[in-house]
């Protein structure tokens, strides 16, 4: 692997190849959409777009950060034991922020607290780990990390946002849909408080996805 | 590389020292942080207690320091509901803290604890609950008048029941349908009831019933039964002391 690092040694912080890193999961190779990891919390999580947010900072830190860490291992995980190490790298990084956040910021640890298991079995982190951060370098690793949250944050804001208009006429708690609409016999869908909505959701963005995008059609 | 990374003693050495520094930067950080954890836990815990009298003003630490030494009394009963005397043993705000545990002792060693509030929002007799939502504990506390039936009001907390469907139950809206409802009818029989779903017309005209929460009917029935058994377990007291 040190020849690898030397091929790329002057390449820049923010070279065109690492901007793809970030940009990427996106869209061409979005880690719900097109990897399709990560589908059980956009399912769970996904009923407000507060929650959705949360859900999204979490996993972009833990991702990034975790990456960060096996890769910088990468050297010296055994390669029998790798899926163990991840886990067990995960655990401890939600771990300590969850500490952190019980001792200095209470009230967040109170909402996010059931979160907190959901960020530890998120597919993403470890489908990352095992498909980049071990084979590549801790910044790109990093950046990898960073940029699939991201990905990861802007469907579950979609979604979000979606079921949390159509289900409760509110965005971020506010009410949206005017009390005059309701008055004329507008009423909240039922359906998209539930979680099955979501795998609606999914494939309809999926369905219009690969519409726009001639990269994900018939790469069989 | 100068070492064989699928030797077996390899693997055994590498597993050592990550425990290792895993688990002394877990104790480290846990044990140094844990008299902070303690004081927001106390903190939240004289918050929710409040709260289901007072919801208009904001919690500062020093706010809900000042209310709760200037205006709870605190107190303790057994299951008849004769008073014990509190003491360093018996502290009924330790007891409220760990309820849960409290609640699976045998009937005749439970201690309740009695949090009665007088204020400038009136005199009201604040009781912990203690239940089961859909996937962990829920817990919370109502303050009810001194008729010991027309409830004041309430604040629920969970441990981890699913955001935006049974995390609900700690919202404002949630919790407000519960002032003024009554729990026991004119024959003194349980009739506080929390109903399926949102909207229905019996909530607006009984004072006995109130909405559940769409999609989280578990997590609702959950707070039902919570509320039943709370206003079991206080009913001898609540006699005792209208007997008086």
């Amino acid at each position: 692997m040190s020849e690898v690092a030397q091929a790329t040694k002057s390449e820049g912080l923010f070279s065109k190849k690492n901007r793809r890193l970030l940009v990427d999961p996106l869209n061409d190779t979005n880690p719900i959409t097109v990897q399709v990891l990560g589908i059980c919390s956009a399912l769970a999580v996904t009923s407000s777009v507060m929650n959705s947010l949360v859900m999204g900072i979490g996993v972009t830190l833990v991702a990034s950060l975790a990456n960060l860490t096996i890769s910088s291992l990468r050297n010296y995980i055994p390669n029998r034991i790798r899926m163990i190490v991840q886990l067990v790298v995960i655990a401890w990084l939600v771990t300590l922020v969850s500490i952190f956040l019980q001792a200095f910021l209470y009230d967040t640890y109170k909402e996010l607290s059931v979160f907190v298991g959901l960020i530890i079995t998120n597919c993403i982190v470890m489908g990352r780990l095992e498909a980049y951060a071990m084979a590549n370098k801790p910044w790109p690793s990093f950046l990898d990390g960073f940029g699939n949250g991201l990905g990861y944050t802007v469907i579950l804001l979609a979604i979000g946002a979606i079921r949390e208009i159509f289900g409760a006429g509110k965005f971020l708690d506010f009410q949206v849909i005017p009390n005059a609409v309701y008055d004329l016999g507008y009423a909240n869908n039922g359906l998209m408080v539930l979680p099955i909505s979501s795998i609606i959701l999914i494939g309809i963005i999926i369905w219009i996805q690969r519409g726009f995008n001639q990269k994900l059609v018939d790469v069989s | 590389m100068p070492f064989n990374r699928d030797s077996t003693s390899y693997i055994l050495i590498f597993v050592a020292i990550m425990v290792g520094v895993v688990a002394i930067s877990l104790a480290f950080v846990s044990s140094a942080l844990q008299p902070t954890i303690k004081d927001n836990e106390v903190l939240d815990k004289k918050i929710q207690i409040l709260s289901s009298v007072i919801t208009d003003k904001e919690f500062t630490k020093d706010f809900v320091n000042a209310q709760y030494e200037g205006n709870i009394e605190e107190m303790l009963v057994d299951k008849d509901g004769n008073k014990i005397a509190v003491d360093a043993d018996n502290k009924p705000f330790d007891i409220a803290l760990n309820f849960n545990k409290e609640i699976r002792k045998p009937e005749e060693e439970r201690r309740y604890p009695v949090f009665k509030y007088s204020g400038d929002n009136g005199e009201y007799y604040i009781l912990p609950l203690e239940g089961q939502g859909l996937w962990d504990r829920i817990w919370g506390y109502v303050s009810v008048e001194s008729d010991f039936n027309t409830i004041y009001g309430s604040s629920f907390g969970h441990k981890g029941e699913t955001p935006g469907l049974g995390a609900l139950i700690t919202e404002m809206w949630f919790q407000k349908q519960f002032n003024g409802k009554k729990a026991f009818d004119v024959d003194g029989v349980y009739q506080l009831e929390v109903l399926k779903g949102q909207g229905n017309e019996l909530a607006k005209t009984s004072t006995y019933n109130v909405d559940g929460i769409s999609g989280a009917t578990i997590t609702a029935q959950g707070v039902d039964a919570m509320l039943e058994k709370g206003f079991n377990m206080y009913r001898p007291y609540f006699e005792k002391v209208s007997e008086n």
